[in-house]
């Protein structure tokens, strides 16, 4: 058995500690000195690094999504890429088209994906592990070609999304990714910890065990796929109007294997996980980017070098994560955290 | 009427093409429930590798040979390094071990052999043609490679003392072990199986179609075959291939006005959709029966 000495700070002596999202002062002070960084960012960054940032913090949102269904309940999904474009396509008939202020289209976008993942959720509660994520593959498919034949928005030569200008700055649309990221990612943590994150783990280990202390498993799943779609469509509108254009052709296959990547290195079925992984896989092709740069320029390699290098690392950064960190980021976090709480003595 | 057969032949010779590679999955599926998403990927590499050897003036056997060779050697990688660390995982971690593989694959082979699309050089010109329907030599060929490998498949299956202690660590995996057949071996067998199916299946698709790197992505409309079929049943995935294959000939031709011109893709998706819902396992699949 593994003894710990728990220092003070890390007790809960009574009902309030319990209900303190942030409980420990280094943790508040990090988290507060995190989010001033990322407010003043606009002040000395150029376009390139609010950029950056915007995509990493709608990744952020669509990864934790895609957590609430993959790592908390263990439902495989493979449509994530289709939510967004629901979501992504929602905002661009409803800002675009029928030209409704931002925030209603987002809320909109977002409720439509939710309804969206229940539809097709609902019918096939019935399945598990492949069979199900064979369901979410071909809902995938279905979505991306009707999409691509419907007149209204363009079919495959795409639509453009009206992007909000609040002010005069360069840095609007990045507060208001950072807003909404900031509000799903205080509504992720909070699911977490609530009784629909503790019912999704027990669904997860265990359905029939499940099922057998009383948790509905068909009401729960529903919630599971509903705050995943939301999550997705909030982000593929997010994502949207950060391009100012799309066609189904920003929604391919690939971009489900990317968010699942960025959930599996970050580790499944944490919030905090997700946000690790997101920023991880956000961050790993730039510096890809620039390293095939210096290849390209001093070989004669083709200029898809570049992405072909992208493909190569994601491939191997997965395989090592499944093979030697299955936890992935966050179990080394936290595993260097007991390390160094518990040093020198390694139990 | 002829029309009709016409139609029937097109739709068989695409169907051949889905059959095959469902095969390769299935093999894989069926011995070491591992949903391999990299199946494609393996076909177009190994492809490539024939495609190479014979545009460097060398003649078609020794062509086969290499990508043969590969296909050995890839499995037996690919077994070894990936997927048996892994044993005892939940699908979805392996699942995603065969993606990872995927995208390296792919990955690998745009940087040596580049995006171009390519072309087969045509050892099978020409076409035949029987009472009005008339049929492409690569039809015919891509047709008799997948009915081949069926065959040999099966018997080698039912008929060989590997193939026997192969289905028993498919239907049993302690009690094989416990008869005395190394578990490891097999696995590493089915893996090269499968490979040397893939080349039949790359090169059947080659030859009807083009070579690029994105050709893997067959792979993803091979998935309603094998829903059809059952995924861990090989004549059932074999016969779904072709069933798909024929039904989207169809409706391309009688339903083509639908959906503004995708509606062959998009039914065969939809029907995939309908039997999730109403027949998970597919028509010759094996019930998962869950144990509490």
């Amino acid at each position: 058995m593994q003894v710990q000495i728990i220092p003070k700070r890390y007790l809960k002596e009574n009902h309030r500690d319990y209900l303190k999202m942030v409980p420990i002062r280094i943790k508040q002070v990090s988290l507060v000195l995190l989010l001033m960084a990322l407010i003043l960012t606009p002040t000395w960054a150029g376009g390139y690094v609010l950029g950056l940032l915007t995509h990493t913090m709608i990744a952020v949102i669509g990864a934790v999504g895609l957590n609430f269904m993959v790592g908390f309940t263990g439902q495989v999904s493979l449509g994530q890429a289709a939510y967004m474009a629901v979501g992504a396509y929602t905002m661009a008939i409803f800002a675009g088209q029928f030209g409704l202020p931002f925030f209603a289209a987002l809320l909109i976008a977002g409720l439509i994906t939710a309804s969206a993942s229940v539809l097709v959720g609902a019918p096939t509660l019935h399945l598990k592990g492949f069979y199900l994520s064979m369901a979410t593959f071909v809902f995938h498919f279905i979505v991306i070609m009707l999409i691509g034949r419907w007149d209204f928005v363009g079919t495959q030569s795409g639509i453009s999304v009206p992007r909000p200008v609040f002010g005069k700055s360069d840095g609007s649309f990045f507060y208001v990714t950072f807003t909404v990221t900031a509000l799903l990612l205080y509504c992720g943590f909070n699911l977490e910890r609530s009784y629909l994150g503790r019912a999704w783990g027990a669904i997860r280990d265990r359905d029939l065990a499940a099922a057998a202390v009383g948790i509905s498993l068909a009401r729960l799943k529903l919630w599971a796929n509903a705050w995943s779609g939301f999550y997705a469509g909030v982000a593929g509108a997010l994502f949207a109007s950060f391009l100012s254009y799309i066609s189904p052709e920003h929604f391919p296959f690939l971009l489900t294997i990317q968010y699942l990547g960025m959930i599996l290195v970050g580790g499944l079925g944490t919030v905090l996980g997700s946000v690790f992984g997101a920023v991880f896989m956000s961050l790993i092709p730039e510096g890809i980017r620039f390293l095939s740069a210096v290849i390209v320029e001093h070989t004669k390699l083709a200029p898809t070098f570049f992405g072909d290098a992208q493909l190569v690392f994601f491939g191997i950064i997965i395989i090592c994560t499944l093979i030697y960190a299955p936890k992935g980021l966050f179990g080394f976090w936290e595993d260097t955290k007991l390390y160094f709480r518990t040093w020198p003595l390694s139990y | 009427m002829t029309f009709f057969f016409q139609t029937l032949v097109n739709g068989l010779a695409v169907g051949a093409l889905y059959a095959a590679m469902a095969m390769s999955l299935s093999v894989i599926y069926k011995g070491t429930r591992v949903v391999n998403f990299a199946q494609g990927d393996i076909a177009m590499v190994l492809t490539f590798v024939f495609w190479f050897t014979i545009g460097r003036g060398m003649p078609w056997y020794i062509g086969l040979s290499a990508s043969l060779v590969l296909a050995i050697v890839l499995g037996m990688l690919v077994e070894r390094l990936v997927l048996r660390p892994l044993i005892g995982e939940p699908l979805f971690t392996v699942v995603m071990a065969t993606v990872g593989l995927a995208t390296i694959l792919q990955g690998l082979t745009g940087i040596i052999w580049g995006h171009d699309t390519y072309r087969l050089p045509d050892i099978f010109p020409g076409s035949l043609e029987v009472a009005g329907v008339s049929l492409l030599m690569t039809h015919i060929f891509s047709m008799v490679v997948s009915l081949g490998m069926l065959i040999l498949i099966v018997v080698f299956l039912h008929r060989s003392r590997t193939g026997v202690a192969m289905r028993a660590t498919a239907s049993d995996q302690d009690a094989a072990q416990l008869m005395g057949i190394r578990i490891n071996n097999v696995f590493a067998l089915i893996w090269i199986i499968s490979g040397i199916i893939s080349v039949g299946a790359g090169l059947a698709l080659g030859y009807s179609q083009f070579l690029s790197v994105g050709m893997g992505g067959f792979i993803l409309k091979v998935f309603p075959a094998i829903i059809l079929g059952g995924l861990d049943s090989i004549t059932g995935v074999f016969l779904g291939g072709l069933s798909i294959g024929v039904f989207i000939s169809f409706a391309s031709v009688y339903m083509g006005g639908l959906f503004g011109g995708a509606s062959s893709e998009i039914i065969s998706y939809m029907l995939t959709f309908l039997i999730l819902m109403f027949k998970p396992y597919g028509f010759f699949g094996t019930r998962e029966i869950e144990r509490v």
